[in-house]
């Protein structure tokens, strides 16, 4: 199962590691969706695990996530689903490229 | 084991729709197999009832012949949808009770039915998926076998890692999807395209695709402003299947900045991460994670 969650290694030709992209969970908010984690059965990447008493998600592996994609964000019925901003990662990207 | 889903239409405004919601409970406590859908959850397209719906044989329950379960059913994307109307197999003038079982017993034969058969009808899509083959091959495709996918991608243009393409057309780019990614997502069935005249940075999302095994963003490869959309698949979703890098095209953007073509793949060099990503699938899929 290992193969499960290794992350695609570059994105853009940069090490995912060193791009910060992954979902923060607002745990005000997050109520697991009462047990149904309504993203973690969403995303096809193994990004999230979910926890019990009390229901909650986390994310388990941040770089399995793909950078840019927001889509768990969009479902949330909580709205407890939030993404640095885009223009950033793509300065960084940017940078990282240029310091080849 | 194939589970089945059970959609009562539930209408509060019909009497035949209690008669739909007590056949299904009485179905479902009978019958483990058998998921009550919810219309409500549907039309909110809740993601766990989405993907319930779109992975197992459904049966249809409705109360009148509205048929508004089965037609809630149909427009998410449900094939193989058996729709029993209520006010064909009982009548109006008998007790509830008594068309409750009138109904059930329909059910139970039709669960019965495509029980015998075997391993359920999959469903029929390979034919549009595979349509891509009738047409004559590009001479500017390249393709690549990885195990049950070929995979191909257009020569002379540009690849995002989110599997999105650019074409440079004079002072603008055309974008879709790729290849890949249609194989990947399979049949779509929804397109929603963002408006004319927006102005869209690279990595931003711009309308999104649903298909029988998720939905999606649209992460648009280059920055610039939407001169286009490609009005047809609000109609026609699945040209972006047929013809990924012809008719499925997405928008026409006037870019912002064409250096950005730099941080793009070439089809060469996204064709070996395609194949990489492929290989990771079926093996996603192989080690139990898919049910594809």
């Amino acid at each position: 199962m290992t193969s499960e969650s290794e992350p695609e290694k570059t994105f853009m030709g940069v090490d995912r590691t060193k791009i910060p992209w992954w979902p923060r969970i607002d745990y005000d908010r997050c109520d697991g969706c009462g047990g149904e984690y309504d993203c973690l059965k969403f995303c096809p990447h193994h990004v999230y695990r979910p926890l019990e008493n009390p229901t909650r998600i986390e994310v388990e592996n941040p770089y399995n996530c793909v950078v840019f994609c927001k889509a768990c964000q969009k479902m949330c019925p909580q709205d407890a689903i939030s993404f640095p901003e885009k223009s950033e990662i793509l300065r960084l990207i940017k940078a990282e490229r240029a310091r080849g | 084991m194939v589970k089945l889903y059970v959609l009562p239409c539930a209408g509060y405004d019909r009497p035949g729709g209690a008669i739909t919601r007590a056949v299904a409970e009485r179905i479902a406590a009978e019958d483990e197999e058998v998921t009550i859908g919810s219309v409500a959850s549907l039309s909110a397209e809740r993601p766990g009832e989405m993907r319930s719906l779109l992975s197992s044989p459904v049966i249809v329950i409705d109360g009148c012949s509205m048929n508004c379960a089965r037609k809630i059913a149909e427009t998410r994307g449900a094939r193989n949808v058996q729709t029993v109307d209520v006010t064909q197999h009982t009548d109006p003038q008998d007790p509830e009770e008594k068309r409750v079982e009138a109904v059930i017993k329909v059910v139970r034969e039709i669960l019965r039915e495509s029980r015998e058969r075997p391993a359920s009808p999959k469903r029929e899509t390979t034919a549009t998926t595979a349509a891509p083959e009738a047409g004559a091959p590009e001479e500017n495709d390249l393709s690549i076998r990885v195990d049950k996918f070929t995979m191909t991608v257009r020569r002379g243009y540009h690849y995002s890692d989110n599997d999105f393409w650019v074409s440079v057309e004079g002072d603008l780019v055309r974008v879709g999807a790729t290849d890949v990614l249609q194989q990947m997502v399979s049949d779509i069935y929804y397109v929603e395209l963002e408006e004319v005249g927006k102005t869209v940075e690279l990595g931003d999302d711009a309308g999104r695709l649903e298909s029988t095994k998720t939905a999606m963003e649209i992460i648009i490869p280059i920055s610039g402003t939407i001169v286009e959309c490609n009005e047809r698949l609000v109609d026609s979703p699945e040209l972006i299947n047929e013809s990924p890098y012809d008719e499925g095209w997405l928008y026409v953007m006037r870019p912002t900045d064409l250096t950005e073509l730099e941080l793009l793949k070439n089809a060469e060099e996204y064709l070996e991460y395609a194949a990489a990503k492929a290989r990771k699938e079926l093996e996603r899929q192989t080690s139990g994670g898919g049910d594809s």
